[in-house]
C-alpha cells in the first residue's frame, strides 16, 4: 500500500522524461556494445586462433602455412581494430549519459525542494504548529536528499534490466544448452540477498531509532550540564550512556556478523558457478556440441548476468530505508489543499475603521477536548491604548493568534471594521495590523535588510529614527546600519533582537500594533524609557499590550483581564482594582501592594 | 627586512607544531588501535591468503581453458576430462578456502569496529561529564554531536577497513604484475604504457570536480540555512507578509545549487567511463596481443584468457588504494576533532590541596565572597571587586539587569569556574580546598532553562537524589502543590517526558525542577529565573511552601518579579559585575539608590 505513494513522485521523472528517454536510448546502446565485445573474442579464439573455418577454406584452395598465419593475423587486428572501436564508442555514450544523469539528478531535487518549500510556506499557520518547525526542517533537509536519491535510483535501475536481459540473449544465442546454469546462479544469489535483508531489515530499523537515542542523549547532556553537575549525576549519566551504547554495539555487531558474510558468499557462489559452467562446457567441446570461444563467451556472459541479478537485489533492499523519508516528504507535499478554496476573500483597506469585535468566539485546537477560548465577547474601539493581562497558559497569546486570523475560531465570530475576518485575506490584515511578539525571529542579512523587509521604501534617517525608538542608539551607532546578522540573528543578544524585531514592526506604520510580551527579556529601566517613547511615537496609532506583568498594562485606557480561557474582567486600573478578584490578586502578588 | 625574518620564523614554527600534532594524532590512533592488534594483524593475515588466491586462481583456470582447446591428431577436440576434473576441484577448495578467509576477516574486522566504536564513545561520554564548562559552553553542541555520531564512526570503521584494503590491494597488485609479466612481458609492458595516462587524466579530473564539490557543499549549507532560518521564525514570516522575499531569495539559491550540483556530479561521473575506457583498451589490446602471440609464437589461449582476467582485476585494487588513501585523509580530520574533545581541560577537582574536610558536619555553612573577580575573558571583567557575606540560612535575593553578572556569581558559588582573584569562602574554609563532587552535593540548583531528560517524571524529580524513595519524592511533589496536576496526567508519575516535551508548559516543568532540587537535601538552594514562567498566584503558593522548607537553608534567588524578592532576607543589586546596594528592600527603598529607581520607573 505504501508504495503507491512512491508512484506519485514519478511525475518529477517526468518532467525529465525527454532526456530519460534518450538516456534510456544511449543506456541501451551502450549496452549492446558491451555484449558485443565477448562476442569478438570468440570469434577472435576460435576463427584467428584455433583456424575455424580457415582450415576448410585453407584446405580447399591449398594455402601455404605462410599464408594461413597472415590470414590469422589480418583477422586478429581487423577485429581488434573493430573491438577498439566499439570501447570508444562505449566511452563517449557513457560520457553522455553521465551528462544527462547529473541534469536530471539535480533537476529533480531542485524541483522537489523547491515544490515542498512553497507547500510549506503556503501551509496554514495551524499545520506549521501541527508539524513543528524542527520537524520540518529535517523533511526538508535530509528527508528531500533521501527521496532524491531514491528517485536518481530507479533511473539507475533501468541498467541492470538491461544487461540481464541483452546477457541472456547472448547466453542462449552461445550456448542454449547451459541456459538451467545461469538461472540456478540467478535464483540462488537473489534467494541469498533477500533472505539477509529479510533478517537485517527489522535490526536496521532498531539502529535509526538508536542513533536518534544517542543524539538525543548526548544533547541532553551537553544542554544540562550544570544541572547534571550540580546534583553528581555525572556517574548516573555515564551509567545511562554506557547501557545505550553497549545496545548500540550488540545489535552492529550482529548486523556486521550478517552482511559480513553476504559478499564473500556471493564470489564463492559465482565462481562455483563458472566451474561448473566450465566442466560441462568441456563435456560439449569433446561431444563436439559447442565451441571453445562459445564457451569462454558464455562464461563471462553468466558472470555479468548474476552481477546484474546482485544489483538489483541490493537496489530494491534500500529501498525500505528511504521509504520513511519518503512518507515524511509526501505527508507535506500531499497536504490537502482545502484551505485554498475560499477565494474573492476583500482586502481590509488602509483605512479601515479600527475596531476589533469578538462575538462569543470559542477555539479549541484541532483534536483537542479542551477549550483553550471560552465565549469570548469584547469590542475594541480604540480610543487610547489596550491592555491585555494574563497568567501563562490563560489563552492569550490564543486570542491574538485569532485576532490576526492565524487561527480561525471554533465558534463564534471576529469582525475587524465591519468585516468578519473569514472573509478578509490575511495579506491585508498583515498590512494594518503589526504583531511583535517575544519568539520573533530575524533573518541572515544586515539590520537595515531585516528591518526593510516590511517596508522596502524606508530611508536610513527614518531608521535610524525608529532604532532610537527601541533604545538601540548606542548599538547603531557603535555597529552601523549594516551591521551583519548571522542566521536567526545569533550574533545579537536577547535583548537587542527583541528590540530590532519592534523596529522592523515600527518601520511598516501600521493602524494597530498588538505588542505581545516583547518587554519581558528587558530590566526594568531600558522597559520604562521604551515604553514611554513608543507611546509617543505611536501616536497616531492604537497599541495593545499583552503581557503577565501588571507594571506593562496597568496605564492602559482599557485592560482586558484573562483566566483559564475566559475573560474575568474588562476596565482601567481603578476599576479593575475595585471589582476583578483575579486582577486585584495579581497587583497584590506582583507589586506587593494596591496603590 | 626584521620583520620578513621574523614572519618567516613564525611560520617555521607553526609547521613544526602542526607537524608535531598529527604526530601526536597518529601516535593516539595507534594507542586506541593496538588493543585489537592481534585481531587486525590475523584479519589481514587473512586478507593476504585471500589475495594470494585471486592471483592464483586465473592462472589455474587459464591451464584448464588450455586444456580445453586441446586438438588430437585431426584437429578435433580430444579433452583429457579427468584432468579438468582435478583441476576443477582444486579451484573449488580454493574459492571455498578464499570465501572462509574473507568472511572470517570481515567479521574480526566488524567486530573490532564495534568495539572501537564502543569504547571511543564511552570515552567521549565520560569526557562530557568532567569537561571544564567553560569548553562546554564554548563549542557549538552541533559540532560534538556530529563528533560522537559521524567522527567515531569514521575512525572506528572506514579506518580499520582503510588499512586493510590497503595491504590488500597492494599485495594483489603486486602479485598480479607478477602473473602478468611471467605470461608475457610483451602484453604488460603494452598494458603499463596505457595506465599511467590514465591516472593523469583521473588526478586532473578528481582535482577538478572536488572543486565542484566545494562549491555544491556551500550552496547545500546555504540553503539548509535558508530553510532552517525561514522555519524556525514561521511565525515572523507570515505575520510581515515577507514570504514572497522568502521564496524569492530560496529559488535564488536553490538555482545556483541546482548548477553546481550539476557541474559536481558531472564532473565527478567523469570517472567510470574513464574507468571503463581503461578496462576496455586493456582487454582489447590483451586481446589483440594475445592473439597475435598465439598464432605467431603459439602462446597458449589459457594464457590469453587468464592475462584478460587479470589485467581486469589489476585496476580494481589500484581503484580501492586510492579509495583508501583518501579515506584515511578524512579519518585523519576526524580523529583531530575526536582527540581535541578528550583532550579539553577536566574541570579540577581540587583546586590547591586535597584536604578531607567533614563538609556535611561543619558548624556553619557561612558564605563569605572576599574581593572577587572574574573574566571569561582575561581582559573582560564579568564580576569586578566583590564581596559580601551570607549567613547559613538566610534567604539572599539578587537583581539586576540582564547581562550584569547574576548567573555568573551563582556559576563561581558552584565552582564551574574559578576566580580570577579573591576568594570564596564556606565555613571558614576556601571552597577550592573541598572536593568538587563533594562540595556541589551541598547545593540544590534550579536554572534558567528547565533541563528535564527523556524519561519519567517520577525519575525526573529523583534525579535530584537517586536514593529518593517513590514515597518521599510524592511527598516532596505534594508540598510545592504539584501532586495535583501530576495525578492529572493520564499516566501520573509514569508519565514520559518526550523530546521537546510538549505535554507541560514552562511553568509545570520549572516546577519539577524545583522539586528535584528539593529533594536533593541541600544546604544551599540556588534559584535562578526559577519561576519566571510560574503564574503569580501559583508562585505565592510556592513561595509559602518553601519558606517552610527552606526554615535553616540558605537561598540564593535572583529574579526579575519584585513580587518574589521582596521577602528576601537581603537584596544584592548588581550592575555591570559589580555589587552595588545590598540591604532588605525596606532599607534599599530608604536609600533612594538605584533599587529604588528601578522599582518605582517599573511601578509607577
Amino acid at each position: 500500500m505504501k508504495y503507491k505513494k512512491l508512484l506519485k513522485f514519478a511525475k518529477y521523472l517526468k518532467i525529465f522524461s525527454k532526456e530519460i528517454i534518450f538516456m534510456f536510448l544511449a543506456i541501451v546502446l551502450n549496452q549492446v556494445c558491451s555484449l558485443i565485445l565477448p562476442m569478438f573474442m570468440s570469434r577472435l579464439v576460435d576463427v584467428g586462433i584455433r583456424r575455424n573455418g580457415i582450415e576448410d577454406f585453407s584446405s580447399k584452395i591449398f594455402l601455404s602455412e605462410q599464408e594461413i598465419l597472415s590470414i590469422q593475423s589480418n583477422y586478429i587486428i581487423k577485429t581488434g581494430l573493430l573491438m577498439l572501436g566499439v570501447t570508444l564508442t562505449i566511452v563517449f555514450i557513457s560520457i553522455y549519459i553521465n551528462c544527462k544523469m547529473a541534469k536530471i539528478s539535480s533537476g529533480i531535487s531542485s524541483a522537489l525542494r523547491t515544490d515542498i518549500f512553497h507547500k510549506v510556506m503556503d501551509l496554514p499557520y495551524e499545520c506549521i504548529d501541527k508539524f513543528s518547525p524542527s520537524s520540518l526542517i529535517t523533511r526538508l533537509t535530509n528527508d528531500v536528499e533521501h527521496v532524491q536519491a531514491l528517485i536518481l535510483m530507479f533511473a539507475q535501475m533501468i541498467i541492470p534490466p538491461i544487461v540481464m536481459i541483452g546477457g541472456i540473449i547472448m547466453a542462449l544465442n552461445t550456448g542454449f544448452s547451459m541456459m538451467w546454469i545461469t538461472i540456478l546462479g540467478s535464483m540462488v544469489s537473489g534467494s541469498l540477498i533477500f533472505l539477509c535483508f529479510k533478517i537485517l531489515m527489522p535490526h536496521l530499523k532498531i539502529v535509526q531509532k538508536l542513533e536518534d537515542k544517542f543524539n538525543l542523549m548526548v544533547k541532553e547532556q551537553l544542554t544540562g550540564i550544570v544541572t547534571i553537575r550540580g546534583f553528581n549525576n555525572q556517574k548516573f549519566e555515564e551509567k545511562r550512556f554506557e547501557e545505550l551504547n553497549s545496545k548500540f554495539a550488540n545489535i552492529s555487531l550482529f548486523i556486521n556478523k550478517i552482511s559480513s558474510f553476504i559478499s564473500p558468499v556471493l564470489t564463492v557462489s559465482m565462481n562455483v558457478l563458472t566451474a561448473l559452467a566450465l566442466w560441462i562446457g568441456a563435456n560439449k567441446i569433446n561431444d563436439r556440441s559447442m565451441e571453445l570461444g562459445q564457451v569462454i563467451a558464455f562464461m563471462q556472459y553468466t558472470v555479468m548476468i548474476i552481477g546484474a541479478f546482485v544489483m538489483i537485489s541490493f537496489m530494491v533492499s534500500m529501498i525500505p530505508r528511504f521509504m520513511v523519508s519518503v512518507e515524511r516528504v509526501s505527508e507535506i507535499l500531499y497536504f490537502p489543499n482545502d484551505y485554498k478554496n475560499i477565494r474573492n476573500l476583500k482586502k481590509l483597506s488602509k483605512k479601515f475603521e479600527s475596531n476589533i469585535e469578538f462575538e462569543n468566539v470559542s477555539f479549541k485546537y484541532a483534536g483537542a477536548s479542551e477549550y483553550v477560548l471560552k465565549n469570548i465577547s469584547f469590542s475594541l474601539n480604540f480610543i487610547g491604548t489596550i491592555g491585555i493581562i494574563g497568567t501563562t497558559g490563560s489563552g492569550k497569546s490564543t486570542l491574538l493568534k485569532l485576532m490576526l486570523g492565524l487561527y480561525s475560531p471554533t465558534s463564534g465570530n471576529i469582525k475587524i471594521g465591519e468585516n468578519n475576518i473569514n472573509e478578509l485575506d490575511r495579506t491585508s490584515i498583515n498590512n494594518s495590523i503589526s504583531y511583535v511578539s517575544q519568539k520573533d525571529s530575524l533573518f541572515s542579512g544586515t539590520v537595515s535588510s531585516n528591518l526593510r523587509i516590511s517596508n522596502p521604501e524606508v530611508t536610513d534617517e527614518e531608521l535610524l529614527e525608529v532604532l532610537k525608538i527601541v533604545q538601540l542608539e548606542e548599538f547603531i551607532n557603535k555597529k552601523g546600519l549594516n551591521f551583519k546578522i548571522l542566521q536567526s540573528g545569533s550574533n545579537v543578544s536577547g535583548g537587542q533582537k527583541q528590540r530590532l524585531c519592534l523596529a522592523r514592526s515600527l518601520v511598516k506604520k501600521s493602524k494597530i500594533y498588538i505588542l505581545d510580551d516583547v518587554f519581558s527579556g528587558l530590566d526594568f529601566k531600558t522597559e520604562h524609557n521604551l515604553k514611554n517613547s513608543l507611546i509617543n511615537y505611536l501616536k497616531e496609532s492604537q497599541i495593545i499590550f499583552v503581557s503577565q506583568r501588571i507594571g506593562t498594562v496597568k496605564d492602559a485606557n482599557k485592560i482586558i483581564v484573562i483566566d483559564q480561557g475566559e475573560i474575568v474582567g474588562m476596565g482601567n486600573h481603578q476599576e479593575l482594582i475595585q471589582k476583578c478578584e483575579v486582577y486585584k490578586r495579581m497587583v497584590i502578588l506582583q507589586l506587593g501592594r494596591i496603590f | 627586512m626584521n620583520v620578513k625574518n621574523e614572519e618567516i620564523t613564525l611560520n617555521s614554527n607553526n609547521f613544526e607544531s602542526k607537524d608535531k600534532n598529527s604526530n601526536m594524532v597518529r601516535k593516539r590512533i595507534y594507542n586506541y588501535f593496538y588493543k585489537y592488534r592481534v585481531n587486525i594483524c590475523f584479519a589481514v593475515f587473512l586478507y593476504v591468503i585471500d589475495a594470494f588466491i585471486t592471483v592464483l586462481s586465473p592462472k589455474i583456470a587459464g591451464q584448464g581453458i588450455t586444456a580445453l582447446s586441446n586438438l588430437n591428431a585431426d584437429g578435433l577436440p580430444d579433452i583429457d576430462l579427468n584432468y579438468i576434473l582435478r583441476l576443477l576441484s582444486f579451484l573449488l577448495v580454493l574459492y571455498s578456502l578464499s570465501g572462509l578467509c574473507t568472511c572470517l576477516a570481515r567479521f574480526l574486522i566488524s567486530k573490532t569496529s564495534v568495539e572501537l566504536i564502543y569504547e571511543i564513545r564511552r570515552d567521549i561520554s565520560v569526557k562530557i561529564n568532567k569537561v571544564s564548562l567553560s569548553y562546554a559552553e564554548s563549542r557549538s553542541r552541533g559540532d560534538i554531536l556530529s563528533c560522537i555520531i559521524n567522527d567515531v564512526e569514521t575512525l572506528g570503521s572506514s579506518f580499520i577497513n582503510g588499512i586493510c584494503s590497503l595491504v590488500t590491494s597492494l599485495i594483489t597488485a603486486v602479485g598480479i604484475s607478477v602473473m602478468m609479466i611471467s605470461i608475457s612481458w610483451e602484453i604488460t609492458f603494452t598494458v603499463f604504457l596505457v595506465i599511467p595516462l590514465i591516472i593523469i587524466i583521473m588526478i586532473f579530473l578528481v582535482k577538478k570536480s572536488q572543486h565542484y564539490f566545494l562549491g555544491y557543499q556551500q550552496n547545500l549549507g546555504k540553503i539548509n540555512g535558508c530553510i532552517e532560518e525561514t522555519l524556525s521564525g514561521y511565525e515572523t514570516v507570515k505575520v510581515l507578509n515577507a514570504e514572497k522575499d522568502i521564496l524569492n531569495n530560496f529559488d535564488s539559491i536553490n538555482n545556483d545549487l541546482c548548477n553546481t550540483s550539476y557541474k559536481a556530479q558531472f564532473s565527478s561521473g567523469f570517472t567510470s567511463p574513464i574507468m571503463a575506457l581503461l578496462s576496455n583498451i586493456v582487454y582489447v589490446i590483451s586481446c589483440i596481443f594475445g592473439g597475435y602471440l598465439a598464432v605467431v609464437r603459439g602462446m597458449l589461449i589459457g594464457d590469453i584468457t587468464a592475462f584478460i582476467t587479470y589485467s581486469g582485476e589489476f585496476i580494481k585494487p589500484l581503484m580501492s588504494s586510492a579509495g583508501s588513501l583518501s579515506g584515511f585523509q578524512s579519518t585523519f580530520a576526524a580523529s583531530k576533532r575526536i582527540f581535541e574533545l578528550l583532550d579539553s581541560s577536566d574541570e579540577q577537582p581540587y583546586y590547591r590541596s586535597k584536604l578531607e574536610l567533614p563538609l556535611l558536619t561543619m558548624d556553619n555553612y557561612n558564605m563569605e565572597f572576599k574581593n572577587v573577580s572574574f573574566g571569561y575573558d582575561s581582559n573582560e571583567l564579568t564580576i569586578k571587586n566583590i564581596s559580601f557575606k551570607i549567613k547559613q540560612g538566610q534567604s539572599v535575593a539578587i537583581v539586576g539587569e540582564t547581562g550584569s553578572g547574576k548567573t555568573t556569581l551563582t556559576k563561581l558559588i558552584m565552582r564551574f569556574y574559578n576566580v580570577n582573584s579573591g576568594e570564596i569562602i564556606l565555613g571558614g574554609k576556601d571552597i577550592t580546598d573541598f572536593e568538587i563532587d563533594h562540595y556541589r552535593s551541598l547545593f540544590g540548583i534550579v536554572t534558567q532553562s528547565s533541563w528535564l531528560y527523556s524519561s519519567t517524571i517520577l525519575e525526573n524529580i529523583r534525579y535530584g537524589n537517586i536514593k529518593a524513595s517513590d514515597e518521599q519524592i510524592k511527598f516532596t511533589a505534594q508540598k510545592i502543590g504539584l501532586n495535583h496536576f501530576i495525578e492529572s496526567l493520564p499516566n501520573g508519575y509514569d508519565t514520559v517526558l518526550e523530546e521537546g516535551i510538549t505535554n507541560l508548559s514552562e511553568g509545570q516543568k520549572q516546577l519539577l525542577c524545583i522539586a528535584r532540587a528539593l529533594i536533593s537535601d541541600c544546604k544551599i538552594l540556588i534559584l535562578d529565573e526559577a519561576t519566571a514562567s510560574v503564574d503569580t498566584f501559583t508562585e505565592s503558593c510556592l513561595q509559602k511552601c518553601l519558606k517552610e522548607i527552606l526554615k535553616d537553608k540558605t537561598s540564593i534567588i535572583i529574579a526579575h518579579r519584585l513580587s518574589t524578592i521582596q521577602k528576601a532576607d537581603v537584596i544584592f543589586v548588581m550592575q555591570d559585575g559589580e555589587l552595588i546596594e545590598c540591604g532588605t528592600h525596606k532599607n534599599l527603598l530608604l536609600k533612594k539608590g538605584v533599587y529604588y529607581e528601578m522599582y518605582f520607573k517599573a511601578y509607577n
